[in-house]
């Protein structure tokens, strides 16, 4: 008897996203879909503003990485105005580009997924949550908030507020970072490093723990899409586009960011909201479920695609993160973007120290004007959850007449839904829906951080709605969680 | 010192209700002679647990939206003691303001007096600007206040 199991987060804006698991008619596991049923209207919203508006409009989107979008944004803008971004003004966006990934990864690890890994991913709902995670390590606790409250002070005191910060401009940046700014960035970098090398010695010292979850949380082949220099090195702001395969080959070496469309298409399914990105070059396939041109951006795929990361504690822990791999190629498990994420916090803080060493960071010269020079903009970001793409046309005044956002969420559809697939083939047993199930799956979303809700905030609980229905489409059981 | 934390998304319409609520909060309380602090949020993320464990924070009050569905009557502002505890897990990133309150106690044992003030939302769409009952709840504030006693919220209303 064929049966539908739904997992569904109720939130403020209906079903953000549901799960439905499909059994076959042995009551095995055939697919999972991971459903995203809101519709993001923001590219409609956008059209008919001018184009200098974009980098405040845009942060809105998102509370977690509002800083991606204004910056990716704002380099779209710069193409469409033409003009030459001063030096310091690329160094500021660097900077707070850096913070936001401290502070959002530090989020995703020590918040979210935390307590999964350190209390047990089958224990008591309960106590598996952050206030258990607490009560078991008050001292880990406060310093993962600071460590988060240090990326959320940086990018405050660059741009005068935490979130929202209509800052980056079309031609570069609005204020300058001031000597007591620098001496407080440097004075607490110390404390920052201290917290990722704990929480990379607890990952690395537990590692055994977790062999069947790297052997089922989205461990497959695919391709990986990221941003790198033109040295090759990791790259969170700006660089050439690299494609890598499965074998670690690379498909494009640096594509340069106007020509993205050669090599990325769109799919859309029925069932989802969310497009379906894939690599253009080999195909969406036939409808079976298998789609060649599947890829992964984000953290895991930023790792994989670079040659080296260019600081010394980072390439020190990507050189051990590379041996993950089978056989000398890319890393394939997804449940490794724990791994890569505090490895990116350590890139982004030694950048941070870099960048308040500067002599050069507290020059006042931060903007280029101009007008409208071009038609067409593209702006590329490594957000901290994976790629950001930002197209604009405009009119020779200015105003929008095209919005385009491909978000990393999107870039990862294909792979989010794999994985949960992944997952529930593994530990599912008949259409018995167990507490350790629904959080394996959830952390099988939460392995690519992805943003779904946080364009608007839900009040209280999210509870977790599990229905299984047979094949005739009746209910059969339901479940509510939380 | 009253701290005022309103949250909310001022381009998903009444989501950023509670914003509005927040700065209106603000000024009335000054008005009654009391030192008043607002912090404007997009969300709820556990780094705000610092702010309120703040030595000079007497009280704290979160002001969101709330959904207002199958509620009797004219949909009104609501006011209610906050306890700490912990919400439901999701596949967001944002926090309920009783949890904000669970780290609070839990890492810095603080854990000063909370309310959550809430204004009622029906439009979530993709906009700025607001629902009409959204906006009609936020002009009762003044009648919500001038119902609890002159010390509220430094003391029970």
């Amino acid at each position: 008897m064929a049966q539908t199991i739904h997992i569904e987060p109720v939130t403020r804006i209906e079903g953000h996203a549901k799960i439905t698991v499909h059994l076959d008619d042995a009551g095995q596991v055939d697919d999972v879909k991971f459903h995203v049923v809101e519709f993001r209207g923001f590219e409609k919203f956008c059209v008919g503003r001018t184009f200098p508006e974009m980098p405040g409009i845009t942060m809105r989107i998102c509370g977690i990485c509002p800083v991606s979008h204004m910056l990716a944004s704002a380099k779209a803008c710069d193409v469409i105005q033409g003009t030459k971004v001063p030096a310091t003004a690329q160094k500021l966006r660097r900077l707070i580009n850096h913070a936001q990934y401290t502070q959002s990864h530090a989020l995703s690890f020590f918040h979210l997924s935390a307590p999964d890994l350190m209390l047990g991913m089958e224990s008591d709902p309960a106590t598996r949550n952050v206030v258990g995670l607490i009560l078991a390590n008050p001292d880990l606790g406060r310093k993962a908030i600071r460590l988060r409250q240090f990326g959320q002070d940086i990018i405050r005191m660059v741009t005068g507020k935490s979130v929202h910060p209509a800052w980056a401009t079309p031609g570069g940046v609005r204020e300058p970072l001031v000597q007591s700014q620098v001496d407080e960035i440097k004075a607490r970098l110390p404390e920052a490093f201290e917290t990722v090398e704990i929480a990379v010695n607890w990952l690395l010292d537990n590692y055994s723990k977790f062999e069947r979850e790297v052997a089922t949380y989205g461990d497959f082949p695919s391709l990986y899409i990221g941003l790198v220099t033109p040295e090759g090195g990791l790259e969170h702001y700006d660089g050439l586009l690299r494609v890598m395969d499965a074998d670690g080959r690379l498909l494009e070496k640096g594509l340069a960011n106007e020509r993205w469309r050669e090599i990325i298409d769109e799919a859309v399914e029925p069932w989802s909201y969310l497009k379906f990105p894939y690599y253009k070059p080999l195909g969406y396939g036939n409808g079976n479920g298998s789609v060649p041109g599947l890829y992964r951006v984000g953290p895991l795929a930023r790792l994989n695609i670079c040659d080296f990361a260019g600081t010394p504690r980072a390439d020190r822990e990507l050189r051990n993160f590379r041996r993950l791999g089978k056989e000398g190629k890319p890393v394939t498990s997804s449940f490794h973007h724990h791994y890569a994420r505090l490895i990116e916090i350590l890139f982004s803080l030694e950048r941070i120290e870099e960048l308040v060493n500067d002599p050069t960071i507290m020059d006042t010269h931060l903007r280029s004007y101009g007008g409208v020079n071009e038609l067409y903009g593209v702006g590329i970001m490594e957000a901290p959850r994976g790629t950001l793409f930002h197209e604009y046309q405009v009119d020779e005044t200015g105003i929008l007449t095209g919005v385009n956002l491909l978000v990393a969420t999107g870039n990862n559809n294909l792979a989010m839904n794999k994985t949960i697939t992944q997952i529930a083939k593994a530990y599912m047993s008949g259409n018995k829906i167990t507490e350790g199930l629904c959080n394996r799956v959830e952390h099988g979303i939460r392995l690519y951080d992805p943003c779904l809700s946080c364009s608007t905030h839900a009040v209280g609980q999210m509870p977790m709605q599990i229905q299984v229905f047979d094949a005739r489409g009746a209910l059969v059981e339901e479940k509510l969680r939380g | 010192m009253v701290l005022i934390i309103a949250y909310g998304n001022s381009l998903r319409r009444d989501d950023g209700a509670g914003l509005i609520l927040g700065e209106m909060l603000e000024e009335a309380m000054r008005g009654r002679g009391l030192e008043v602090e607002l912090h404007s949020l997009h969300q709820l993320t556990p780094d705000v647990a610092l702010t309120v464990a703040a030595d000079e924070v007497a009280v704290v009050i979160f002001v969101d939206t709330r959904v207002a569905v199958l509620e009797q009557g004219q949909p009104a502002l609501q006011l209610a003691p906050l306890t700490s505890g912990q919400g439901a897990s999701s596949l967001g990133h944002q926090l309920g303001a009783a949890t904000i309150m669970a780290y609070a106690s839990l890492l810095y044992q603080k854990c000063p007096p909370a309310w959550l003030l809430t204004v009622p939302g029906v439009d979530f769409d993709h906009g700025e600007g607001l629902s009409e009952i959204a906006r009609e709840a936020l002009q009762t504030l003044p009648a919500l206040l001038a119902e609890l006693t002159p010390k509220w919220p430094l003391s029970n209303g």
